[in-house]
């Protein structure tokens, strides 16, 4: 059995996980369906949301509930000490991280379908009108997000301020990614925005350093 | 081949507090070594820096005299005080996992006829989340043993057995040992560590024979 078949055998762990009561991506509706709601009361259902505030908006709730989501994942793996069963088995170690990034993107993207849908309805937001590009963003950012905080999971190790270290630390760590994914979404809502090639480096600078990092550090990095 | 997992000059210090200090210990094949000492005394970090799962401050873990890698691991059955299995799963899923991680050839069929040996076949399809304290460490010992390991680490494994689970486990080792395998036993029974080739103990972070 080479890597690939590895790599599988870890995400397909994640998702059957999942689908016997994981509830990741429930838990992760449900939550990011209440902000939108309380946003949605806030505004007082505004007529016309400015593009600018709609893509503002809708990077919050997906942070909130990637955050969330991800601390959640983290605590399944922690208990019965579930995680260091694949780190005693004779694999490449940042697969494990590769796997659990993978399966987490997918439960994020997966959530992020309803919750997008509903962010639309609720707020009364106009379609994108670059569709494409609105999907390419969303997939990237949620990729991103996903991945770096899988990373901080792991860099957290056995500290026992894993729980909030994480959600926390993934924010100062996203600014930059925010404001490219803001930027680009509003270009998305509204093409007359220009958004800059910049904004798209930053996104593509983010999934290398999440990426290449743990393949470079992931055996020296978790110890306890 | 038969391999000597071995310590030279650990050191292990937790948030600056030193645990373990220059620790050399050389586990020989097929010898049985107990380890009790009191608690809090370093003997769960002990075994978890043998089975790479902790790196130690300073100093090597070595399998055969290279440093333990992602093929070493595969000759240590570790079966720890929490049981490494994952929750949502259920048992056979837990064992059909472990075994592809291994790389075991039909891993179903293996999982399956693990099951049955531990006498969990009725629980199979049962989560573990909702398995008992012993059920738990059943499971964790088709685990540790479903690869076919040299070398078993246990941390207190009769801990919270009944007396039937605990004969039984206690002839799953001896069947391991008189195979020629190395076994590693913490214990805070003084009867169960005299029963062992290999008496040991940790005084101020050093570990001594007793
Ligand atoms: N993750 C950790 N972070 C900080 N300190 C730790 C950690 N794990 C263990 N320690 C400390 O290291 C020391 C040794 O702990 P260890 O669990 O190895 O003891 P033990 O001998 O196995 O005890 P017991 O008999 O209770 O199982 C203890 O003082 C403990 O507080
Ligand atoms: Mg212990």
């Amino acid at each position: 059995m080479n890597s690939v078949q590895v790599f599988w055998t870890l995400v397909w762990k994640d998702l059957r996980a999942e689908m016997r009561g994981g509830r990741f991506v429930v838990s992760c509706l449900s939550f990011g369906v209440l902000m939108v709601l309380i946003v949605g009361m806030a505004l007082n259902a505004a007529p016309h949301l400015p593009a600018s505030w709609a893509s503002g908006l809708l990077w919050m709730v997906l942070f909130f509930t990637t955050a969330l989501a991800m601390t959640r994942h983290d605590a399944k793996e922690q208990e019965f000490g579930g995680w260091m069963g694949p780190w005693l088995a004779p694999i490449d170690r940042s697969l494990v991280f590769y796997a659990r990034w993978c399966a987490a993107w997918f439960m994020v993207l997966v959530a992020s379908v309803g919750l997008i849908a509903l962010f639309f309805i609720i707020l009364n937001v106009p379609f994108p009108v670059a569709f494409g590009t609105f999907v390419a963003v969303v997939a990237a950012g949620t990729l991103a997000l996903s991945g770096a905080g899988t990373l901080l999971a792991t860099l957290a190790g056995q500290s026992s301020l894993r729980e909030v270290l994480v959600p926390i630390l993934l924010f100062p760590i996203s600014i930059p990614l925010f404001l490219a994914l803001i930027r680009l979404t509003w270009h998305a809502l509204d093409p007359a925005v220009i958004a800059g090639a910049a904004w798209v480096e930053i996104v593509g600078a983010y999934l290398v350093v999440v990426g290449v990092l743990p393949w470079l550090l992931y055996e020296l990095i978790l110890e306890v | 081949m038969k391999g000597v997992l071995a310590l030279t000059g650990v050191y292990k210090e937790y948030n600056l507090r030193p645990v373990l200090e220059d620790v050399h210990l050389r586990l020989e094949p097929g010898q049985r070594v107990a380890l009790s000492a009191p608690n809090g005394s370093g003997k769960s970090t002990l075994i978890q820096i043998l089975a790479g799962l902790s790196r130690p401050t300073r100093g090597a873990v070595t399998w055969s005299g290279r440093p333990l890698d992602a093929a070493a691991r595969r000759c240590l059955g570790v079966l720890l005080q929490q049981p490494m299995l994952y929750g949502d799963l259920t048992g056979r899923e837990n064992l059909v996992f472990f075994a592809r991680l291994y790389r075991l050839a039909e891993a179903r069929q293996l999982a399956d006829r693990w099951l049955a040996e531990v006498g969990l076949d009725d629980s199979a399809q049962v989560r573990v989340r909702e398995y008992s304290k012993g059920m738990k460490q059943r499971l964790a010992l088709a685990r540790c043993l479903l690869h076919g390991p040299r070398v078993l680490l246990l941390d207190e494994p009769f801990d919270g057995l009944d007396t039937a689970s605990r004969a039984y486990f206690e002839g799953r080792f001896d069947a391991f040992a008189k195979a020629g395998g190395t076994l590693f036993l913490v214990t805070h029974h003084p009867e169960e560590a005299r029963q062992m080739d290999r008496q040991l103990t940790i005084r101020f972070g050093r570990v001594r024979e007793s």
